[in-house]
C-alpha cells in the first residue's frame, strides 16, 4: 500500500484549514492523525479477522476573544477543511465569554529525535507476510489442541499540528502490536497464558519467540487449583504493572484529577505517597527501546520526561499548555489525543515505571510462599481514587510460588487493595526487574506503559468465583 | 463538511461494491457512515470545552470463499475506493485459508429507519445547552462544602447507507441526546461525588433534544449537592452479606456487564477471547440453565423506544429483532449475528454493529432490557428488614468469564424494619457471581418505575471499539449479597 499521509500531502492540508479563518480568528491550530494500518485476529487457532484501515483527521481549533471551540473532520477535501474551519470559528464565538482565557501554544523547543520511530518494514507489513509468520505457531498449538487467539497490528502513524502561533510539527512513525492468548479449549475455561509486545518494529523471530513462550506457559497452566483470599505475596508480570499504571494516569496525573480534587498527588507534591523503591515518569522517547515513541503532543509541544513520582515522592502531574498556564510551568507535551471521550485537560501518555535491580527469575526466587501473575484483567481504579483503590482478577497463567519455585497455576481471584499502599510495601530495588515490557491496555496507538516486574508484599485478595 | 446526501452516499457505495466484486469478492457489503457528534463539557457552570466531531468514511466487507474481509477509508475519490475493495478482498482471501465454516448468503433486505424526536438536538443553540448546565451548577454551588461541579452533554448522530451485492439498500438516521451533573465534595481529606441522573456521560437515549430537557437536571442539583457533601462526613458502608436494592442507574450496568457481555455468541464462540474475555454460558446451557429466580426475565430489543441500542438494521443489514435472553429465570438466547448464529442452528439476534465505517462489525449489545416486574421502589424497600439502596455506579469490574463481578456505588441508604432510615454511607460496594447473584432476585419493581438508560461507551473488539447500548429496567432487589468498603 502507497504511503498516504506524508509530510507535503499533510502540510498542505493543514495549511488549507488554517487558510480559511486566518483572517477571523484569534488563533487557529490544525492537527492532524492519520493511521494506515491493518491487523489480523486469531481465535481457535485461526484467522477469524482481518482488515485494513486508511484514516485520517483534522481537528481544527480555533480561539476568538479568549474563547475556543474545536472541530474535528475527516472530509480532507479543500471544502470539507475549509467548512471545519469555519465551523470551529463560528462556535467559538458562540461560547459565552467570560472564565479562564484560551489560548494557543506558542512553538516549544524542537522535539528530540526520535531514531527508532519509523521502521518501513513494520509499517507496510502485509496480510499475507503476517499469516506466513503466524503460520508455525498456529500448526503448532493445533497439534497440541490448544488454541491459539489474538491480534497482530501493524502499521504507520502520522502526527501533524500547524498554527498561526507558528507551531509546526510532523512525524510519522510506525507501530506494531502483537498479543497472543493460548488456551485449553473450551477457550476460556481452562488454562491459559498470554504474551504482549507494543513496539515501532516486529519482526518474524520476535512473533514466533512469543508464540512458543505463549504455548509453553499454557502446557504449565494445566489444571489449576483453587487457593485462599487473604493477603498475598505477588511477583506481578510487565502485562500485569502496565494496566495498574495506566489506571494510575487515569486517576492522578491528568490535571482534571487534580482540579477535581480527586488525586492523591494533589496537595501532596514533595510528599511520599508509596514506597521508595517506586519512581514513575512518563517520557515518550522510550529511553529503554521499547515501546512506540512519539515526539510531540496534540498541541505541538515536544514532550518532555515528566517525573510524577521519585522514590515514592509525589512530583507533579503532566500538564497541556492550559493547566500549565495554571500551574506556572511549562507545558510537559501532554495535550491529550482522545475523540471517544473528548475531556479538557492533560494525560499522560508514555508512563513508565523505572525498572530495579533483579531478574526476574530472583523475583520468584523471593517468594517463599506467593503468587506469579502474568496478567490482570478488568481493572478499575474508580473506587477511591484518593487511595488509589483499585479491583482486578487473576486472568491467564497464574502460579502458586512455593520455597521461590513454581508449583502449580491458580485459579483466578479478585484483589481490591489501594496501590499506593500496596507499592508502598515493595521493599527495595531488588524487588523489581531490570527487564521491561511496553503494553497498550486498550489499543491506543499513541501511547503506551512500559513496566517491569514487581514483587508486592501482602496484596489483598478479595474474592473468587 | 460537504453535504453528502443519499444519492451521493449511494454512489460511493456503489463504487466500493463495484471495487470488491472486480478483486474477486463472491459477496460484499459497503456501509457509507456519516456521524456527527457535538461533545460539550463543563465546569462549575461553564463551558470547558466544546467539540464536535463529523466523520465520514466507507467500510466495505468483502467475502472470498469463506472468509471476510474488511477494509475501510475516509479518502472519497474513486481510486481511493477501488483500493480499498481492493484491500478488503485481500484482507479476505488472509481468512479465507483457515475458515472452517461455510457462510450462508442472506437475503436482500430494504428499508429505512430514523429516530423519531420532537426537537433536532443539533438545531438548539449552544446558549440553550448551556442555561441547563450553569442553573444546575450554580444550585450545587450554593451548597457548603461542594468543590466543583462537573457536567457532560452528548448529541450524536448517526447516518448510516448500506448496500450489499444481494440488491440489500438501507438508509438509517440514528440521533442521540443526554448528558448529565455530578457535584463533587471535599472534606477532611476525602472527596466524594453525586451524579445525576447518571454517572460518567449521564444518560444518553435515543431521541432529540426533548428527552436531555425532560431529564431534569437543574431539579435534581441540590439533593445531589447535599448528598455529595453529607458523604464526606459518612460512614463507610458495612461489611457482610445484605440485601440490596439496585436504583435503575446501578441495574442498567450490572445488567451490561452480567448479562449483556456474556450473552454475546462470539464470545461464548471464543472469538473475543484475546481481549474482552469468554463467557460462562456456553452452548450447552442454552434452555437449561438456570439464570436466575423466576421473577427475571430479560430481552434482547432492537426495537425499544428511546434505546440507544434501536435501529432498523444491524450492520450486516439485518433487521431488527426482539429476542428472549431469560425468560421467568430460564436462559433461552443469545445476541449474535447470521455466522454465529448459524453456529448453534439459530438465526441472528440482529447484533452485529460497528462504532463506525473504520471498524468491522461485530457482535454487540442492541437494548438489553429487564423486563418490569410490579409495585414500586417503595414496596421492594417495605420488604427488606435490613439492607440497602444502592445508587450510581462508581466502578465495575467482573472475570473474564463475566461470573465474579464488583461493582463500587457512590452512595448506600440504610434499610430497617421496611423503611430508608435517612442514614447513609460512603464508598459501598458489592460482590458476587452471576448466576448466584440473579437466583437471589426477590423483587423487581413494575412498569411505572421501569425505565431506559443509555450508555455509549460499551468497549469491545481488539482493537477495540465503543458502542452505544441501551437497558430498560426498573429498580430490583437481590438478597444475601455480600457487601463491603473500599
Amino acid at each position: 500500500m502507497s504511503e498516504k499521509f506524508g509530510e507535503t500531502y499533510v502540510s498542505e492540508r493543514l495549511d488549507r484549514a488554517l487558510a480559511a479563518v486566518r483572517d477571523d480568528a484569534d488563533g487557529v491550530e490544525a492537527l492532524f492523525r492519520g493511521q494506515e494500518a491493518s491487523f489480523m485476529r486469531l481465535a481457535e487457532a485461526a484467522i477469524i479477522q482481518a482488515a485494513d484501515v486508511v484514516e485520517g483527521k483534522v481537528t481544527v481549533r480555533a480561539v476568538v476573544g479568549g474563547r475556543e471551540a474545536r472541530v474535528v473532520t475527516t472530509d480532507l477535501s479543500d471544502e470539507g477543511l475549509e467548512s471545519c474551519a469555519r465551523m470551529a470559528v463560528a462556535r467559538a464565538r458562540e461560547v459565552a465569554a467570560g472564565g479562564e482565557e484560551a489560548r494557543l501554544a506558542e512553538p516549544g523547543d524542537a522535539p528530540v529525535a526520535l531514531p527508532r520511530a519509523m521502521d518501513a518494514a513494520t509499517a507496510r507489513l502485509d496480510a499475507e507476510t503476517k499469516g506466513r509468520w503466524l503460520a508455525a505457531g498456529l500448526a503448532a498449538h493445533a497439534k497440541d489442541g490448544l488454541a491459539l487467539a489474538g491480534r497482530f497490528h501493524t502499521g504507520a502513524l502520522t502526527l501533524a499540528v500547524r498554527s498561526t502561533t507558528g507551531v509546526n510539527g510532523y512525524h510519522r512513525g510506525s507501530f506494531s502490536e502483537v498479543s497472543l492468548s493460548s488456551l485449553e479449549r473450551p477457550a476460556g475455561h481452562k488454562a491459559s497464558a498470554y504474551r504482549a509486545r507494543t513496539d515501532a518494529r516486529v519482526d518474524e523471530a520476535t512473533v514466533a519467540a512469543l508464540v512458543e513462550a505463549t504455548r509453553a506457559e499454557c502446557h504449565l497452566a494445566h489444571d489449576p487449583v483453587s487457593v485462599g483470599l487473604g493477603a498475598w505475596d505477588v511477583v506481578l508480570a510487565p502485562a500485569a504493572v502496565a494496566e495498574i499504571l495506566m489506571w494510575l494516569g487515569d486517576i492522578a496525573f491528568t490535571s482534571r484529577s487534580v482540579d477535581d480534587g480527586m488525586s492523591f498527588v494533589e496537595g501532596r507534591v514533595g510528599e511520599r505517597v508509596t514506597g521508595e523503591a517506586v519512581s514513575i515518569v512518563d517520557d515518550g522517547s522510550m529511553p529503554h527501546a521499547v515501546g512506540v515513541p512519539l515526539p510531540f503532543d496534540a498541541e505541538g509541544q515536544p514532550k518532555r520526561r515528566t517525573s510524577l513520582v521519585e522514590r515514592g515522592v509525589a512530583r507533579g502531574i503532566v500538564h497541556d499548555s492550559a493547566s500549565a498556564r495554571r500551574a506556572g510551568c511549562r507545558s510537559t507535551g501532554h495535550a491529550a489525543l482522545a475523540d471517544e471521550f473528548p475531556t479538557s485537560g492533560s494525560k499522560p501518555t508514555h508512563l513508565h515505571l523505572e525498572p530495579g535491580d533483579a531478574s526476574p527469575q530472583e523475583l520468584i526466587g523471593r517468594l517463599d510462599r506467593g503468587l506469579l501473575v502474568t496478567r490482570l484483567h478488568y481493572v478499575n481504579g474508580m473506587i477511591e481514587p484518593k487511595r488509589a483503590v483499585m479491583t482486578g482478577l487473576l486472568r491467564d497463567a497464574a502460579f502458586l510460588v512455593e520455597g521461590g519455585r513454581i508449583s502449580r497455576a491458580v485459579e483466578t481471584m479478585r484483589f481490591t487493595d489501594s496501590i499506593l499502599e500496596a507499592f508502598g510495601r515493595i521493599p527495595d530495588r531488588q524487588a523489581i526487574s531490570r527487564d521491561l515490557e511496553a503494553h497498550t491496555g486498550w489499543f491506543d496507538p499513541w501511547g503506551c506503559q512500559v513496566a517491569p516486574w514487581v514483587l508486592v508484599p501482602g496484596l489483598r485478595f478479595t474474592s473468587g468465583r | 463538511m460537504r453535504e453528502l446526501d443519499r444519492s451521493a452516499r449511494e454512489a460511493l457505495a456503489a463504487l466500493a461494491l463495484e471495487a470488491a466484486s472486480t478483486a474477486g469478492a463472491r459477496f460484499a457489503e459497503a456501509r457509507v457512515v456519516r456521524r456527527t457528534r457535538e461533545s460539550l463539557e463543563y465546569k462549575d457552570g461553564r463551558l470547558e470545552l466544546s467539540t464536535l466531531q463529523e466523520d465520514v468514511g466507507v467500510g466495505i466487507r468483502a467475502l472470498v470463499g469463506d472468509g471476510w474481509g474488511y477494509a475501510a477509508t475516509n479518502l472519497l475519490d474513486a481510486a481511493s475506493l477501488a483500493e480499498t475493495g481492493r484491500r478488503a478482498v485481500a484482507m479476505a482471501r488472509a481468512t479465507a485459508g483457515s475458515a472452517t465454516r461455510g457462510v450462508e448468503l442472506p437475503a436482500a433486505a430494504s428499508g429505512e429507519y430514523a429516530t423519531p424526536l420532537r426537537e433536532d438536538p443539533f438545531a438548539v443553540s449552544l446558549a440553550d445547552k448551556s442555561a441547563l448546565f450553569a442553573e444546575a451548577h450554580a444550585r450545587m454551588l450554593a451548597e457548603p462544602g461542594v468543590k466543583a461541579a462537573r457536567g457532560t452533554y452528548t448529541g450524536h448522530r448517526q447516518e448510516t447507507t448500506f448496500v450489499a451485492t444481494n440488491g440489500s439498500r438501507q438508509h438509517q438516521r440514528v440521533t442521540l441526546c443526554g448528558g448529565g451533573v455530578t457535584a463533587i465534595a471535599t472534606a477532611n481529606g476525602d472527596v466524594q461525588q453525586r451524579s445525576g441522573p447518571k454517572s460518567f456521560e449521564g444518560n444518553v437515549l435515543q431521541g432529540g433534544f426533548e428527552q436531555f430537557r425532560a431529564m431534569g437536571l437543574p431539579e435534581m442539583a441540590r439533593e445531589l449537592a447535599r448528598e455529595a457533601v453529607a458523604l464526606t462526613a459518612a460512614d463507610p458502608a458495612p461489611t457482610g452479606p445484605t440485601t440490596i436494592i439496585l436504583d435503575g442507574s446501578q441495574l442498567s450496568l450490572q445488567i451490561h456487564e452480567s448479562v449483556g457481555h456474556p450473552i454475546e455468541l462470539d464470545r461464548v464462540l471464543g472469538e473475543e477471547i484475546s481481549l474482552a474475555g469468554a463467557s460462562f454460558l456456553l452452548p450447552d446451557n442454552l434452555d437449561r440453565l438456570t439464570y436466575g429466580s423466576e421473577l427475571v426475565s430479560l430481552t434482547a430489543d432492537a426495537t425499544t423506544p428511546l434505546g440507544p441500542g434501536t435501529f432498523g438494521y444491524d450492520d450486516e443489514g439485518t433487521p431488527a429483532t426482539r429476542t428472549p435472553i431469560v425468560e421467568r429465570g430460564r436462559f433461552r438466547g443469545y445476541l449474535s449475528g447470521r455466522d454465529s448464529a448459524a453456529r448453534i442452528g439459530r438465526a441472528s439476534a440482529s447484533a452485529l454493529r460497528a462504532e463506525s465505517w473504520s471498524k468491522l462489525p461485530i457482535v454487540r449489545m442492541i437494548n438489553v432490557n429487564l423486563e418490569p416486574g410490579s409495585g414500586s421502589l417503595d414496596d421492594l424497600i417495605g420488604g427488606v428488614d435490613q439492607g440497602m439502596l444502592l445508587s450510581t455506579n462508581k466502578s465495575w469490574s467482573i472475570d473474564d468469564l463475566r461470573l465474579n463481578f464488583q461493582f463500587s456505588c457512590e452512595i448506600a441508604h440504610e434499610i430497617r424494619g421496611g423503611k430508608l432510615t435517612g442514614r447513609i454511607f460512603k464508598n459501598p460496594l458489592y460482590a458476587d457471581v452471576t448466576p448466584r447473584f440473579w437466583r437471589a432476585c426477590s423483587g423487581i419493581a413494575g412498569p411505572e418505575a421501569w425505565r431506559m438508560w443509555g450508555w455509549t461507551f460499551c468497549g469491545k473488539g481488539d482493537p477495540g471499539q465503543i458502542m452505544y447500548v441501551g437497558h430498560g429496567c426498573a429498580p430490583a432487589r437481590f438478597d444475601g449479597v455480600q457487601v463491603g468498603s473500599s
